[in-house]
């Protein structure tokens, strides 16, 4: 199976707003996928369909050749843009947390990252700063050796230091057989990592294409595109 | 899966609990000395009249006061207790399902149907935890007298409707407390579909369900009073023989425990289908 996300004109409608405006998309096994759209058009929506938090209103979705639910949810890991993290947890609470729920999640390897950015297993979730969160959050997300990463707005609240580290996780922890889909609209941090970019805007795909073709074919950086396609 | 929900639910819940049940005892014991009724104190004098007791005098006083105090705070306790129980019910299926933990609960290769009987049976596991800790509260405070007296009592209601009798009790107060926990559930899912005012649309639910199961309950009682218990008419309930009674109970804890199952479902087909996390 080459393909591990399927879509075809996939929409969601919140009663007259369409969020998503039939979608239709294939992202191959061992990519880096930007999805990139201003506030609004319909990223978040179209990640949480792909997490099975959300029901479509129409069209068609499979990933690794199931439709979203228990079986999807095995094979993907998603990072939310919310701190979904129980409070009075400790961290050491967490990473069994997911190694009781996910057979894929490697444990040591999350202890390795904790360490490296230098949090204590022992402290409890509410004594951490919210960028400590999310870093959290991302190491967890990383740590299974899933088949497709949703990672949405993975930089929005971390410094510029510590972006550069996740960055670096994302690329490393992720396997040939793996695709991971970053949403965001923090282009310039992360283009150099993307390897296709998906353009967003009212719901529709208005650009799906790899970064080399963005480059040859515009002669600009996926930045510089973006900020002409959706000037105000 | 089930059972791995269940433990983190456990775990989350126990945290609450396990200290309150502590207070509570320890304040039942404390009143076990504190209690002072003019009644007890009447019933000691006349029963040895040579214990000369403190009548009015200023150790009565706070003794009365203390004693007083010692009870209010242990009533409160008691209503505290239930009142809690009550409150973690909600807040464990709102928060944890439908607040920004439900990102990470329904992101779990687990069904939304063992979301839902994970937390019921843990809350029906703490309603029932919460009814011993106050029943055994009750049992400190008492007198040994009366507490000799409990098996007896359990006799004669065994005696009057017998072994299959007490089963059918007890499974009408199960389904009348999992039918009392899925009302909630389901009022919070159907408030959740709103995306404004959750809470308060999720209370106006509530009403909505109470008020339509209400009306279930009233006409399934009228049809039963015309058929099945037709031949009882101007009996009441305290004159009912055995069996009248079991079969009573009965019926209830059938009734209950199917439209818990039309409650179960429909709440199920929300999570699923309906989902929409802020």
């Amino acid at each position: 199976m080459h393909n591990i996300l399927e879509c075809e004109n996939l929409s969601k409608h919140f009663g007259t707003v369409k969020a998503l405006d039939s979608v239709t998309l294939s992202i191959p096994r061992g990519r880096i996928v930007g999805l990139l759209g201003p506030n609004g058009s319909g990223k978040t929506t179209f990640i949480k369909i792909c997490c099975n938090l959300l029901t479509p209103t129409g069209g068609i979705i499979r990933i690794g050749g199931f439709e979203p639910g228990v079986d999807t949810k095995k094979i993907v890991s998603y990072l939310p843009e919310k701190n979904y993290l129980n409070n009075w947890m400790k961290v050491s609470d967490v990473l069994h947390f997911f190694k009781d729920f996910y057979n894929d999640f490697n444990i040591e390897k999350a202890r390795d990252m904790l360490d490296k950015l230098r949090i204590d297993a022992n402290t409890r979730l509410k004594t951490l700063s919210k960028g400590t969160k999310e870093k959290v959050q991302l190491i967890l997300v990383m740590s299974r050796e899933a088949q497709l990463y949703l990672l949405d707005e993975p930089i929005g609240g971390v410094d510029p230091a510590a972006r550069d580290y996740i960055l670096e996780t994302i690329i490393k922890n992720y396997s040939e057989n793996a695709a991971v889909i970053i949403s965001t609209h923090l282009i310039s941090d992360i283009e150099k990592i993307l390897d296709d970019v998906i353009f967003l805007k009212d719901g529709q795909v208005i650009l799906s294409k790899t970064v080399d073709e963005v480059r040859d074919e515009s002669g600009k950086s996926v930045d510089a595109l973006f900020r002409e396609v959706f000037r105000c | 899966m089930l059972g791995k929900l269940m433990k983190y639910e456990i775990k989350a819940t126990a945290r609450w609990f396990l200290p309150l049940y502590g207070t509570m005892l320890i304040i039942a014991v404390i009143n076990r000395f504190t209690l002072f009724s003019p009644y007890i104190e009447y019933r000691y004098m006349y029963a040895e009249p040579s214990v000369s007791l403190p009548g009015n005098s200023f150790f009565s006083v706070i003794r009365g006061i203390m004693s007083a105090l010692m009870m209010f705070i242990y009533i409160m306790m008691f209503v505290g207790l239930f009142v809690a129980t009550l409150i973690v019910t909600i807040q464990r299926y709102y928060r944890n399902l439908l607040g920004d933990e439900g990102y990470l609960m329904f992101t779990l290769p687990v069904k939304s149907w063992q979301h839902i009987l994970s937390k019921l049976l843990i809350s029906m596991l703490w309603h029932f935890l919460s009814s011993i800790a106050a029943i055994c509260s009750i049992l400190v405070l008492i007198p040994g007298e009366a507490t000799a007296k409990i098996p007896d009592v359990f006799k004669r209601i065994t005696e009057l409707i017998g072994i299959h009798g007490i089963i059918i009790l007890v499974l009408a107060i199960v389904s009348g407390l999992v039918f009392s926990i899925l009302k909630i559930y389901t009022a919070v899912s159907l408030g959740h579909l709103f995306n404004k005012h959750r809470l308060l649309l999720s209370f106006v639910m509530y009403l909505g369900i109470e008020a339509v199961s209400q009306f279930i309950f009233m006409l399934l009682t009228i049809i039963a009073a015309e058929t099945v218990f037709k031949p009882w008419k101007g009996i009441s309930l305290f004159m009912l023989n055995a069996d009248q009674f079991n079969c009573l109970f009965g019926i209830m804890a059938i009734l209950t425990a199917l439209l818990s199952a039309g409650l179960f479902i429909l709440t199920g087909y929300l999570l699923n289908r309906k989902l929409n996390l802020e």
